[in-house]
């Protein structure tokens, strides 16, 4: 019996990754399942991935650059002042029913994600766009007053707002995607959540791949789509995405020899890989920032004294070589290097006679009296690791004391809501390559402020900021304003992102870059020599 | 026999509406809700969503307009997946689990009541201590120990087997063998104890004595009424096995029951919760049934009349 | 569980005296029992180890060393350490005692609850024993572990309610055999004697029931424990129960199982104490229960 066993282990083994390589399939590794796969509604990572494959935009990312080049649009212009853009559509452009995609698509979609039915929380991505954000917060009824027109069934205009430098990279965001009016109201209305048309067998999209099967917890399938415009160009005959949310598990599932690809490698096997395979593991920068975020209106930290020290106690360096590894690189400020061509110039120091004496001046001396703060993170192995290390680093430099409070993702956000925090884990990733990504996020206005910080100043500057163009103004009200949050500290920035990935020899076409796109389109399978 | 059927399905149904109840205060009760999300929602929105599942309705009323739901068999929409419904999704999920669990049971009978014969046949020699302390391990060895170390062993250094999916028979061989363990372990505990039992009788002697070969003895003779505790054992058992499978199904990336269920608790899918749940109870409930009427009708001593 | 039943109820139904010469016998038996023996040294090895090794030891369990992360075994750290470079040792003696009070403690609550209700509804009998086991065998069908499991998600961090909740999953099973027994026994004759001479209640409890039932109670708990053991880790692995920077034997096997290709001893040390604490349970409890058995012979 046991001979049995392993004849038919031995066959089936070699031939699983060989065997869809030769098939032109692509199997991929994308972390927990995706809940929809609706452009205009959906907000995470695994669903974006999916949802990369089945449409595309008015410009795609170049996959080694990211800079924005024409996809459905062939050729744009803008006007002088910035404010009016015109897109021309290429004729070939259609939707994998056969339908030919026209402007009034793009126009139907923007409406749609801008319904206040919705409820879409990438709305906020099209403000730019002049009376967007009057029409989503229902302040302004009729639509045809928003700055987007359909000039003919091949030429879309946009007219903007106000002036904004990052609109080109901004609008390959899939907030921008286009949609079949016809397909979406077959299953219900505009404005209407959680219908039916994303299921296969009815999805319509414009992308290089159409959707085929979709098994929840087992594995989302994708085909080639022959209708697509560059058809021609996409070298992948079909994609698997498998819902592995475990990364040890992923990473066993690849190391067993049955993924090409992973998003994600665990912390404690980038040592093994960077040993034994270094051509299988890529680690590049990554647009995001990891930080604590503190409660401001609630003692003891409403002093900014107090929470420079605590951020002058944390030794970054360790934090992010001992504990997290995979070369993330200790945070001097909030918003990543390079990011747009942006490089803030503060730094954060390990200094912990520093700390103590802020600590001091804003009375408790060798940490004397400071309350017992609860310090929330939400449920993951790296949170809780992060964490422990935090907290003997605050007891060991400054004598005092924080409680872990573990909380599962969505009673974690909540809390954010109910304000039930004093210091909290957090993680932001950039929606485009910009810095107002990063540093939009801590005006008085902003929704995704959680600390609920108010600085008059910031927000002069952020105002500032937003309506000019001009460098290096630009970029110079923005180190001034980083430089108040540095000081300010309502957030404690930890280290930038890498991102990380698993990559066969057998996968061609994949190249690493700061906002972690892989375009499928130019990616191809060939058999290892 | 058929009334004692329909006389548990009668008692079942309060029971039902019981857990039912239960769970849906429970799950409402807890703080939080379930839709708070990374990118906060304009309160439009949120009103829109609480409108499609109900929620802006009085509790009471949404309690009703469930329980008449589950009177049609309409377990309601997911929470986590807007588009898909709870029924559907148990639906596709729990055949995975049904296939699991029974392969597992197979196992552990195969297994057990092989380790438990060759125990009480050789009561207190080197072969009756090494079985028990080899199922031993099965009760002392937690699943999320034991799979990992077999993945280890058979799908990473010998190739033999898959890491993880659930699909050819490669997928299936460690997931059921991690949870069949514990099962193994205590089935062969009881066999051993009840074939001792039933060994030391006099009818046993009376057929050595007459000459009858060993093995015809045990299998013929002694088999019946020294497994009768295996089988009650095995009844309750399998609904667990089928349903309670949670830890297998994540260590092996399997898409039943189990982690759906616990996926659901994790994000807060009200429906989902409540689906899985009452699913579960049923699925209790069948299995204790059935393994009572085998038991019966194993057992000469007992009767229907005592259901 | 349902076996545990059987075999319970079945054992004692002979085991009428009260007390003295039945517990020499068990004594003797137990001792002539070798596993149940090596069970009871090595138990008692491990509980000294959990409850005084902390005080011995030079780390404690949350002192970190970041630049030396997870270090094998070495006469500085016998066994080894963990990704944040905190002593293992330690953390498995303080494990432990989270481990044995968590388990002992949640046993204790299950037989609380389980005694006194098996014990009220077998002595009232009637038509309010009917209805409480009525309600017992409703309880059986709530998946309960799963309700726990939603529970523990939501209100998580609360270490009291870990010991309630998961005593709440086994009571049930004691409420039962508990009933069956004070059923039996009250029918018994020297029961109705003690009656007839006039013997209140109260004392009828105390002399002859409840020393009836300490045989069952005793083997019981020894093998609850193990299981109530078993569902801490298994809620530990699902990321719910004990939260750091305490540690239990099931949080430390499952932060050893995610990294035990890169370092085995994270997974293996904890591995051990806590089979080898729930086989010495086991093997205790099973020779308790032959030992008391009148049936089994010497």
């Amino acid at each position: 019996m046991i001979s049995i066993l392993v004849l038919s282990g031995c066959s089936r083994k070699e031939s699983n990754l060989k065997n869809a390589t030769s098939k032109g399939i692509l199997y991929v590794g994308n972390g927990s399942e995706p809940q929809d796969l609706d452009p205009s509604t959906v907000t995470g990572v695994p669903e974006q991935r999916v949802i990369a494959a089945l449409f595309e935009g008015l410009l795609s990312e170049n996959p080694k650059t990211l800079a924005p080049e024409g996809a459905v649009a062939e050729s744009w212009t803008v006007t002088h002042d910035g404010l009016i853009y015109t897109f021309k559509i290429r004729k070939e452009a259609k939707w994998s029913n056969g339908d030919p995609l026209t402007a009034d698509d793009f126009v139907y979609a923007y409406n749609r994600i801008l319904s206040p039915k919705l409820g879409s929380q990438n709305a906020y991505m099209l403000y730019c766009m002049k009376n967007a954000e009057k029409f989503n917060k229902g302040q302004l009824a009729d639509f045809s007053k928003v700055g987007v027109k359909a000039i003919d069934k091949s030429t879309l205009q946009i007219t903007l707002g106000k002036p904004t430098p990052y609109f080109l990279p901004l609008i390959t965001h899939m907030a921008w995607f286009p949609a079949n009016k016809k397909n979406i109201e077959k299953y219900g209305a505009i404005d209407q959540r959680g219908t039916q048309w994303t299921l296969p067998g009815k999805l319509v999209g414009n992308g290089p791949f159409v959707l085929k099967d979709w098994e929840v917890n087992k594995v989302i399938t994708v085909v080639k789509n022959p209708q697509y415009w560059d058809a021609d160009k996409v070298k992948l005959n079909e994609i698997d995405f498998f819902p592995i949310s475990d990364n040890q598990a992923e990473e066993r599932t690849f190391r067993a020899g049955q993924l090409h690809m992973t998003y994600t490698v665990p912390s404690s096997k980038i040592g093994y890989y960077q040993k034994n395979k270094p051509s299988y593991i890529h680690i590049s920068p990554y647009l995001g920032t990891y930080y604590m975020v503190f409660n401001v209106n609630k003692e003891p930290f409403i002093s900014p004294l107090v929470r420079r020290a605590l951020s002058l106690a944390i030794d970054r360096k360790s934090l992010a070589e001992d504990v997290v590894k995979g070369g993330k690189v200790p945070a001097e400020s909030f918003t990543p290097p390079d990011t747009g061509g942006y490089t803030a110039k503060t730094n954060l120091q390990y200094d912990v006679k520093f700390a103590r004496e802020c600590l001091a001046k804003a009375g408790f001396p060798d940490g004397k009296g400071f309350p017992v703060v609860e310090f929330m993170y939400n449920t993951s192995e790296r949170n809780r690791q992060i964490a422990e290390a935090l907290q003997a680093m605050w007891q060991t430099n400054l004598n005092i004391k924080v409680e872990l409070v573990n909380k599962e993702w969505k009673m974690y956000l909540d809390t954010f809501r109910t304000r039930d925090f004093s210091i909290a884990t957090a993680s932001w990733i950039g929606d485009y390559n910009d810095p107002l990504t990063f540093l939009g996020m801590w005006t008085s206005d902003s929704t995704n402020n959680r600390a609920k910080w108010s600085n008059n100043e910031y927000d002069k500057l952020m105002a500032d900021a937003a309506f000019t163009s001009e460098q290096p103004l630009r970029f110079d009200l923005f180190q001034e304003a980083e430089k108040l949050l540095m000081e300010q500290a309502p957030i404690i920035p930890l280290y930038y992102y890498t991102s990380m990935a698993l990559i066969s020899p057998q996968l061609k076409g994949w190249y690493p870059n700061t906002l972690d796109h892989h375009p499928y389109k130019y990616m191809s399978l060939e058999d290892e020599k | 026999m058929f009334t004692f059927i329909l006389k548990r399905i009668i008692h079942a149904i309060p029971v039902l509406l019981v857990v039912a109840t239960i769970t849906f205060f429970l799950v409402r009760v807890a703080p939080g809700g379930p839709f708070s999300e990374d990118k906060t929602m304009p309160p439009e929105a949120v009103a829109s969503i609480n409108q499609h599942y109900g929620l802006d309705k009085p509790l009471y009323e949404q309690y009703f307009s469930y329980m008449i739901g589950l009177f049609k068999g309409d377990l309601g929409p997911s929470f986590q997946y807007p588009n898909r419904s709870v029924s559907g999704m148990i639906a596709d999920a729990f055949p995975v689990s049904l296939e699991l669990g029974i392969m597992a049971m197979v196992f552990a009978l195969f297994v057990g009541i092989g380790l438990g014969v060759m125990a009480s046949t050789r009561p207190n020699s080197m072969r009756d201590y090494s079985s028990m302390s080899f199922a031993m391990i099965g009760i002392c060895v937690p699943p999320f120990v034991l799979g990992p170390i077999i993945i280890w062993i058979f799908a990473i250094k010998l190739e033999w087997f898959n890491v993880s999916g659930w699909g050819s028979f490669q997928d299936a061989v460690l997931p059921v063998v991690t949870l069949g363990a514990i099962y193994a372990a205590n089935i062969a505990r009881l066999g051993r104890g009840g074939m001792l039992e039933v060994l030391s009788q006099d009818y046993i002697r009376t057929a050595r004595a007459k000459g009858v070969p060993e093995y015809k003895v045990i299998i013929k003779h002694a088999l019946r009424g020294g497994l009768l505790s295996v089988v009650s054992y095995v009844g309750p058992a399998i609904a667990g096995v089928i349903t309670g499978s949670f830890v297998v199904e994540s260590i092996f990336q399997i898409p039943g029951l189990g982690r759906l269920f616990v996926l659901a608790a994790f994000n807060r899918d009200y429906t989902m919760i409540m689906g899985t749940v009452l699913f579960f109870s049923v699925m209790i409930l069948i299995f204790n049934t059935l393994s009572d009427i085998v038991q019966i009708l194993i057992d000469p001593k007992r009767s229907f009349r005592e259901g | 569980m349902f076996w545990i039943k059987e075999k319970l109820s079945s054992m004692s139904i002979d085991a009428e005296e009260p007390g003295n010469s039945l517990s020499k016998d068990a004594f003797r038996k137990l001792c002539k029992n070798k596993l149940a023996l090596f069970g009871i040294f090595a138990l008692s090895f491990l509980v000294i180890f959990s409850i005084l090794g902390p005080y011995l030891m030079t780390f404690n369990y949350y002192q970190q060393n970041l630049s030396l992360g997870a270090a094998s075994p070495s006469f500085t750290h016998l066994c080894g350490t963990d990704v944040l470079g905190r002593d293992l040792l330690v953390r498995m003696a303080y494990g432990g005692r989270v481990s044995l009070a968590v388990g002992l403690c949640a046993t204790l609550v299950s037989l609380t609850i389980g005694v006194v209700y098996g014990a009220v509804s077998g002595y009232l009998g009637g038509r309010i024993d009917s209805l409480m086991m009525r309600f017992v065998d409703i309880m059986y069908a709530l998946p309960f572990t799963m309700l726990v499991i939603v529970l523990m998600v939501w209100l998580g961090r609360n270490f009291i309610l870990i010991f309630v909740a998961i005593g709440a999953i086994e009571w049930l099973t004691m409420a039962r055999i508990v009933r069956d027994e004070v059923y039996s026994i009250k029918k018994k004759e020297y029961i109705e004697a003690a009656r007839a001479i006039g013997l209140p209640g109260w004392k009828i409890i105390l002399r002859h029931i409840i020393p009836n039932l300490l045989g069952i109670i005793v083997v019981y708990v020894t093998l609850t424990i193990p299981r109530v053991m078993m569902i801490e880790a298994f809620l530990s692995f699902l990321g719910l129960g004990i939260q750091p920077p305490m540690s239990s034997w099931g949080l430390l096997i499952k932060d050893g199982a995610q990294v035990m290709e890169e370092y085995p001893w994270m997974l293996f040390f904890p591995s051990f104490v806590f089979s080898l604490t729930l086989f010495c349970l086991n093997f205790l409890g099973d020779g308790l229960r032959d030992a008391l058995d009148p049936r089994t012979k010497e």
